[in-house]
C-alpha cells in the first residue's frame, strides 16, 4: 500500500526509490516488534494475543504507513525550499 | 506540527475506543449482519439460508448439509452447515475510524462520525459476505462453486483479501481523509502536497 502511494505520487524516480527503501525498512521495523511482541503476547494469554494479532496490530502497521508516507511529503517539499506554494 | 499531533492523539485515543468497541462488539456488528444478511439472501438463495447476530458472531445457516460423510444440498440430507463468523474481523474498523477522527477534532464532528459509521457498516457486510465464501469454499468446496452465482475459487480469495485483510483498515483512513476537508489539518497536509509535488518532474506544458 505504501508503495501503491509513493509511486502514484508524483515525484522524481530516485526521490520515490529512497522512499520505497525507507519505507521498507520502516513498516519491517516495526513488523518484527509485532512478531516478537505477538511473541510474548502468546506465551502470557490467548485472549490478549488475539486482540492485538487480529485487531491492534493491523491498524498500529496502517498508522505506521500513513507516519511514513507524511514523513516522505514533508521530506520531498524540503527538496525544493525555494518554490513558493501558492 | 499538526500532523504529528494527529497521530500521537490517535495513539493516546485507541485504548478507548477500542475498549468500547470490544465492550459493546454486538450493537457495532448488528446493522452490518442484518446487511450482510439481506444482501446474501437475496443473491445467493440457493447457498445461504440466512445469517443472524449471536452475540458478537454471525450465525450463518447455508443451504447445504452432510450425510454419511457427503456434502450435498440442504434439502436431501435434512441438516444444514452452520458457520459461525466472527464479526469482529471486520467491525475493528470502527475503532480505528473513531480514533482518527476524535484526533482530528472536526467541527459537527459527531454528524460526520454517523456518516461514516454508515459507509463503515455497508463495507462491513461484504466483509462478512466475503468471510462467508471463503468458508463455504473451504468446508463445503465443489458443491458451493457449483451453485449458480458463485464466482470462481481464485476470485472468491482475492475478494477475501481486498474485503477481510485490507479494507477494515484502508476504509477509516480514506473515510477520515474524506472528512477533514476544510479543517486546519487539511490545510496543512494541503500545503505540504502542494509542495511535495513542486519537487516532482516538471510535466510538458
Amino acid at each position: 500500500m505504501l508503495i501503491a502511494g509513493i509511486v502514484a505520487f508524483p515525484a522524481r524516480t530516485h526521490h520515490k526509490i529512497i522512499a520505497i527503501a525507507a519505507g521498507f525498512l520502516f513498516v519491517q521495523a516495526l513488523n518484527i516488534v509485532r512478531i516478537i511482541s505477538l511473541f510474548y503476547l502468546g506465551q502470557w494469554n490467548y485472549t490478549v494475543f488475539e486482540l492485538f494479532h487480529l485487531y491492534l496490530w493491523p491498524v498500529l502497521i496502517m498508522l505506521d504507513v500513513l507516519v511514513v508516507f507524511a514523513i516522505y511529503l514533508q521530506w520531498l517539499g524540503k527538496q525544493h525550499p525555494a518554490v513558493e506554494v501558492a | 506540527m499538526l500532523m504529528k499531533r494527529q497521530f500521537v492523539l490517535t495513539l493516546i485515543l485507541m485504548p478507548i475506543t477500542f475498549g468500547i468497541w470490544y465492550a459493546a462488539g454486538t450493537l457495532f456488528a448488528a446493522p452490518a449482519v442484518w446487511l450482510c444478511d439481506l444482501v446474501l439472501s437475496l443473491l445467493y438463495p440457493s447457498v445461504v439460508e440466512a445469517a443472524a447476530l449471536q452475540g458478537a458472531d454471525m450465525i450463518v445457516s447455508s443451504e447445504f448439509g452432510q450425510l454419511n460423510g457427503q456434502i450435498m444440498a440442504a434439502a436431501d440430507t435434512g441438516n444444514r452447515i452452520a458457520l459461525e463468523i466472527n464479526s469482529r474481523l471486520v467491525s475493528y474498523s470502527i475503532a480505528f475510524y473513531a480514533a482518527l477522527l476524535m484526533a482530528s477534532n472536526l467541527e459537527e464532528g459527531v454528524f460526520k462520525f454517523c456518516v461514516g459509521l454508515f459507509w463503515l457498516w455497508v463495507i462491513m457486510a461484504f466483509g462478512l459476505a466475503s468471510i462467508v465464501g471463503k468458508e463455504l469454499l473451504m468446508i463445503v468446496g465443489g458443491p458451493f462453486l457449483a451453485a449458480p452465482g458463485v464466482p470462481p475459487a481464485d476470485v472468491i480469495a482475492l475478494i477475501y483479501q481486498f474485503n477481510v485483510l485490507l479494507m477494515p483498515t484502508l476504509a477509516p483512513v480514506c473515510l477520515w481523509f474524506w472528512q477533514l476537508r476544510g479543517s486546519p489539518l487539511w490545510e496543512a497536509l494541503a500545503e505540504d502536497i502542494k509542495r511535495a509535488s513542486s519537487a516532482g518532474p516538471s510535466l510538458p506544458r
